[in-house]
């Protein structure tokens, strides 16, 4: 991926613009039939534990936990049930689907059980297409699903609370404010700026 | 003083004749609990008044009825986000900035409480005692008689009765008990109140505060005064910079009628609170030519009942309070009680926040913060101030801002273990910048109720028109370029000046529609609030505003409530009512 879009595609992810973004911050105005969003089994165990395995090589174990122990799995099956509308929950289910199939017929074996190398080499693969995807992209294309996977990768570890007490700094009460203090480099970030 | 008051009562007043009239009467009732209807309350009991405060929501008790006041991030399972179909289902409500998964239970949802839209107007409330006290902004910046005196000087609407030395000393009385911290400035057209110390700004908000005050003469970049404490006040606790407020405070750290007008006035023994009660109208006694009380609805069982009292406040935020004086039609009030001027609905007001501004600065990566402040910086009003004369529109804006270092450093790692770090680590700093635009008193921008539509409790209707108009899209032009500006002469990099678009209401700052004034001919309420015709009734919300100035509003509202309740009972000593 060139570093321009690599770029482009990281503030994306910071700054709060998330697929389905009408549906994720207040002031959705959709004006779509009311769907029934009671269908709540759109993913099995299964595929939560896939989830849990893609985002892990997206957000791995280091010196604090990855995305498994956050169990982002879970939190992106309760975001696309409840947040996604019906054509985004259609991507994202697909595109879940197709990913798993892919990638068995390409390595021979399952995501879960691929080694690291296996799965880089994939998001790797999955990286460009998503470049090309969106540098092609006309407004009314639906969006593509690894982008959502990987936005709510991040979303729900940052907001987890392995995410935000370990890989990052959460302080519930902090009962005082000091307006300016230095920063050493390599210190955390504040879970909530 | 009580025992005087419930002399006099027992001898003169006709209301008391029958026993169930008996059992519903105080001395005074006051019609809604939130920002203004709490300060009544407080000072009518603490006067010495038996006070009845009717709220049409459910009760909301400080603390106990915080459900997430305390919650994580992850405590929420859509982190803090609304499900799409209660945003589908909600329309209007989901589209206000402070609506989410921790606040949704102090917001009306669409669907309870149906009102017509002839005109994108999207009116949020909040239903409960307390009101929007619990949820509101906690911006509170005084007015001036740059405010007071600009319709008479313009020729627009009709001039103010009061001007700034008419409540300047109710400011002051207001801000003491409510706590509000912030800094003396010494800018005469924002006056210095009676302030707490203020909360520092960081390192950027003090950056932006140079290079505006350095580039520019006329404007200034202050801490914004705002209702959160940085001393405790009895009962309240010093804020603890969880910037979460909107969910309900445990500590008792920003100002809500729920926090500290109704304990104090619960404190007195004087007050009654009832839930539930949705006022109706106010009933008119023809032969004394004077309100008797109120009808009210029980939200619940439906039943109507009567309450009588001498006083009444009308405080049930703006729209719903000239609702209330529009349904109480009499021989005498044909239109709607104090609406002999035909003003009554008319020339309702929000703040124009449609300019929506915010940059990124590349310095200062050697600082940081602690703690989640509250509040942000303000720059007061610089146009039309002094020697600013603009050609292309009247009145004024202030813009509201505040900065913050974003969470996550630039990579080129798409994932993995370098993505994570980098993501870890803060970033470049942000600062948002919101204009806040005065709009004019416009005849047409207006609230009626139905003629055939009626709610669940038999209530018409009410209809609002409303629309933004030429001055203030003018005046918007001017937000956008001088922020612009001002972000890209301090350094700003990726400057956003954008017209939002905002659907009008979402400032929710509505006001106007049973103006103040100095003759029944133009305007509904006199100087001290009292309708005209019906005396012993007060309206002190958003609804008496003559004109809007582009402060946050609810401090001159509250200002005017604490001077209008010494009135009402310096009057009902002399036996004035």
């Amino acid at each position: 991926m060139k570093r321009r879009e690599a770029l482009k595609n990281v503030a994306l992810l910071l700054g709060g613009t998330v697929i389905g973004g009408s549906a994720f911050v207040a002031g959705c105005q959709s004006d779509r039939k009311k769907e029934s969003q009671s269908d709540k089994s759109l993913f099995s165990e299964k595929d939560i534990e896939f989830m849990n395995e893609i985002g892990e090589v997206i957000i791995p174990t280091t010196d604090t936990p990855g995305a498994k122990a956050a169990e982002v799995g879970s939190f992106m099956a309760i975001m696309v049930t409840d947040c996604y509308d019906e054509e985004q929950r259609k991507t994202f289910v697909n595109g879940l689907n197709k990913m798993k199939n892919n990638f068995s017929a390409e390595y021979g074996h399952f995501f879960e059980e691929a080694k690291l190398d296996e799965r880089t080499d994939y998001l790797n693969t999955l990286e460009l297409e998503v470049e090309t995807y969106y540098r092609q992209k006309k407004t009314e294309d639906p969006e593509h699903f690894y982008r959502m996977l990987k936005e709510l990768t991040l979303l729900g570890y940052f907001t987890s609370e392995v995410g935000a007490t370990q890989a990052l700094n959460y302080i519930q009460t902090p009962g005082s404010y000091k307006a300016c203090i230095p920063y050493e480099e390599g210190e955390k970030a504040w879970a909530i700026a | 003083m009580v025992t005087d008051l419930k002399k006099k009562e027992n001898i003169s007043s006709p209301n008391f004749s029958l026993k169930a009239e008996k059992k519903n009467s105080y001395d005074a009732i006051v019609v809604g609990s939130g920002i203004t209807g709490g300060w009544a309350a407080k000072e009518l009991c603490e006067k010495g008044l038996k006070t009845l405060v009717l709220e049409r929501g459910r009760n909301v008790e400080h603390v106990k009825d915080y459900p997430t006041a305390t919650k994580n991030p992850w405590d929420f399972p859509h982190r803090g986000r609304v499900p799409l179909e209660v945003q589908k289902e909600n329309p209007v409500v989901s589209s206000c900035y402070a609506f989410n998964e921790g606040t949704e239970h102090f917001f009306v949802k669409d669907k309870e409480h149906p009102y017509e839209q002839v005109k994108p107007f999207h009116w949020i409330r909040g239903y409960q005692v307390g009101g929007k006290s619990l949820i509101w902004g906690r911006w509170t910046q005084r007015w001036s008689d740059l405010d007071f005196e600009a319709n008479a000087k313009e020729g627009i609407a009709i001039d103010w009765p009061i001007r700034y030395k008419d409540i300047a000393s109710w400011y002051s009385y207001v801000e003491k008990f409510v706590g509000i911290s912030g800094n003396k400035d010494g800018i005469p057209h924002l006056p210095d109140g009676e302030f707490q110390p203020p909360m520092e700004m960081n390192c950027l908000e003090k950056h932006f505060k140079k290079s505006i005050e350095d580039n520019y003469s006329n404007r200034m970049l202050i801490t914004s005064r705002t209702a959160n404490l940085t001393k405790e006040l009895p009962g309240r606790a010093p804020c603890q910079y969880r910037n979460l407020c909107a969910r309900g405070c445990p500590y008792g750290a920003y100002f809500s009628s729920n926090s500290s007008t109704l304990p104090a006035a619960a404190a007195t023994n004087n007050l009654t609170l009832r839930s539930h009660a949705v006022v109706q109208s106010v009933i008119y006694d023809e032969k004394n030519q004077k309100a008797t009380g109120v009808r009210v609805i029980d939200t619940i069982t439906k039943e109507t009942s009567e309450y009588y009292a001498k006083i009444i406040f009308l405080n049930a935020g703006t729209i719903n309070t000239t609702s209330i004086l529009l349904n109480s039609t009499s021989e005498r009030f044909p239109n709607g009680m104090g609406n002999d001027s035909g003003a009554l609905g008319h020339y309702l007001m929000d703040h124009n926040y449609r300019g929506a501004l915010g940059g990124s600065h590349n310095g200062f990566q050697d600082q940081y913060y602690f703690g989640r402040k509250p509040t942000g910086v303000y720059l007061p009003r610089f146009r039309n101030v002094g020697n600013d004369v603009q050609e292309d529109f009247l009145r004024g804006f202030a813009f509201a801002a505040g900065g913050s270092r974003r969470r996550g450093q630039e990579t080129d790692a798409a994932f993995g273990a370098p993505l994570k770090e980098a993501l870890t680590k803060p970033g470049v700093w942000d600062l948002w910048m919101t204009g806040m635009g005065e709009c004019l008193p416009y005849e047409d921008n207006k609230v009626t109720l139905s003629k055939d539509k009626v709610d669940e409790w038999g209530m018409p209707i009410i209809k609002i028109d409303f629309e933004f108009k030429e001055n203030e899209m003018r005046m918007l032009e001017d937000i956008l370029s001088t922020g612009a500006e001002m972000l890209e002469t301090a350094g700003f990099t990726n400057i956003e000046a954008n017209d939002s678009h905002q659907v009008p209401g979402l400032g929710i700052h509505e006001m106007g529609t049973a103006r103040m004034g100095r003759d029944s001919q133009t305007s509904v309420l006199n100087a001290h609030n009292q309708v005209w015709g019906a005396e012993n009734v007060f309206v002190t919300d958003g609804a008496c505003m003559t004109s809007n100035a582009c402060q946050n509003p609810s401090l001159t509202y509250m200002a005017l409530t604490a001077r209008a309740a010494d009135y009402a009972v310096n009057e009902l000593k002399k036996q004035n009512f």
